[in-house]
């Protein structure tokens, strides 16, 4: 048995061509514009309220609900609508994100309002978040781009967006569960990646 | 005409000594008979792992259409495909209406499942989704739940809802728990993995295919593309044009076709010129034993 497993590698588990990957991606970004630029604005948005105001309770518990937005979006519009074509996992993937979405809105009305944040480290974390939320910016312009993932809209941007994100807007035994899915997400994304290239 | 009495005579010889016969039919295509009925599939078959799995992408649908006309119009038909690539049976199905080939198909298809029950649903997907009259070939994928696929199999063949049953490996997976169901089984066919970079079915599984006259189906002919890419860095021999081959992919795969066990090989590709290469493969002469070996030799030094 172990040496039947030596056999496998990354590639053996992905069904589908890199070409057929970024062929998925550029269509959905078809699909799904212009929502691009709406998910940009709202990221500016929140950003700049969580940096005004990173002491404050509303600022996160907008940008924890913006995020479960985020993570059902994704869910619904790429795995379910999108991934689900090429493999069954893209179910799998969409029910993981809705569980995500709610495991935030939980964390989002349950936030203890007497935290204390470090103003210093949430701010570079919120640095971090919005070169994350805009990388793919200036990839718009050369119009769709199968590399155009951006946070908010794609897949693994969302999942990385929200690793640098959640450990300024939760605290204790919570944010631990609430990252164990963009952590996967993340891990599953690079194993793609790879499997692929 | 010289080719052609040398390849009736040949395949003459062959069958005589128990290997699956050769033919050159009328329109210069190399043939091989399936031992149970005698029918004939060109040696040059169509995969589809990760190729075909495009889902409903009107772009790639369209594309793929392209390579499925030219696999048939270079005169292919035997198409393996599987409930676990995706959509790809699907795809078949709507590229197989595009083109309007539906008539000229070999359809094979694998169950894999470790429910008996599944079983019975993938194989009633596969005949919808190819959108079929019948699948021809159904094999049972590494292994998997054998025993009771096999039953359900072999129902199905008596009931001749399909013509052939098989199993299938492939990457050199439990080639001892295959052969032992080589032997155990009435199998008609089998499928494994074998390339010019790897020959461990030449040791048990080749001779025991002919042996058991089971046809045989060789996936990864192209080593899942890595063995292509890995040849085509260096020059092509032209000593291999003397014998039949005229650039990496036909030499590659007529080296797997000339075994005389093989009944045919599936390379998979979504490139139509890719395609056109392939099944030049399926004519021409092919190498003797002693090309084979100065093939392989040359492949292991590079």
């Amino acid at each position: 048995m172990i040496s039947d497993i030596t056999t496998y590698q990354i590639a053996d588990f992905i069904p589908f061509e890199q070409e057929t990957f970024l062929f998925l991606l550029q269509d959905y970004h078809e699909f799904i514009y212009p929502q691009q630029f709406y998910f940009l604005a709202a990221n500016l948005l929140i950003f700049s309220f969580c940096l005004k105001q990173p002491a404050k309770k509303w600022p996160k518990q907008i940008a924890l609900i913006y995020l479960a937005i985020c993570w059902a979006y994704v869910g619904y519009f790429f795995h379910l609508q999108y991934f689900d074509m090429l493999v069954w996992a893209g179910e799998v993937f969409a029910f993981l994100h809705f569980i995500q979405s709610l495991v935030l809105i939980g964390c989002a009305f349950t936030l203890n309002s007497k935290a204390k944040f470090n103003l210093r480290a949430t701010r570079i974390w919120l640095i971090l978040f919005f070169l994350i939320s805009f990388f793919p910016l200036p990839l718009l312009y050369k119009g769709y781009s199968s590399d155009i993932e951006g946070f908010g809209w794609s897949w693994w941007p969302t999942a990385l967006g929200s690793l640098f994100l959640l450990p300024v807007l939760v605290k204790s035994w919570k944010l631990w569960v609430s990252l164990i899915l963009p952590l996967f997400s993340t891990i599953c994304a690079l194993l793609l990646r790879i499997g692929l290239a | 005409m010289f080719r052609r009495t040398f390849l009736k005579n040949t395949s003459i010889a062959l069958a005589m000594a128990g290997w699956p016969r050769l033919v050159l039919s009328q329109d210069n295509l190399l043939r091989r008979q399936i031992y149970l009925s005698g029918e004939e599939i060109p040696v040059i078959g169509m995969g589809t792992w990760q190729t075909f799995n495009v889902g409903s992408l009107k772009g790639l649908l369209k594309q793929r259409a392209e390579v499925l006309a030219m696999f048939f119009k270079n005169g292919g038909s035997f198409i393996d495909s599987s409930p676990m690539y995706g959509s790809s049976e699907e795809v078949l199905g709507q590229t197989l209406e595009m083109t309007g080939n539906k008539s000229k198909v070999f359809a094979a298809t694998k169950v894999w499942t470790g429910s008996t029950e599944e079983g019975r649903r993938q194989v009633n997907d596969s005949e919808r989704l190819w959108g079929l009259p019948m699948i021809h070939l159904q094999q049972v994928h590494n292994l998997l739940n054998l025993e009771e696929h096999l039953k359900t199999l072999f129902k199905l063949k008596e009931q001749k809802r399909i013509k052939y049953v098989g199993i299938t490996t492939s990457h050199g997976r439990r080639h001892s728990d295959f052969a032992k169901a080589m032997r155990e089984y009435p199998l008609d066919f089998v499928q494994f993995t074998y390339n010019i970079s790897v020959r461990d079915a030449e040791e048990v599984l080749l001779p025991l295919a002919q042996e058991r006259k089971q046809a045989v189906v060789i996936n990864r002919p192209l080593g899942g593309g890595a063995l292509i890419d890995r040849v085509q860095r260096h020059a092509y021999p032209e000593w291999a044009k003397e014998i039949g081959c005229n650039n990496w992919p036909e030499f590659l795969l007529k080296y797997i076709v000339s075994h005389p066990a093989v009944t045919c090989a599936i390379p998979a590709t979504s490139q139509v010129v890719h395609m056109k290469e392939n099944m030049g493969a399926c004519r021409g002469r092919l190498p003797t034993e002693e090309e084979r070996q100065k093939m392989a030799n040359h492949v292991a030094k590079l």
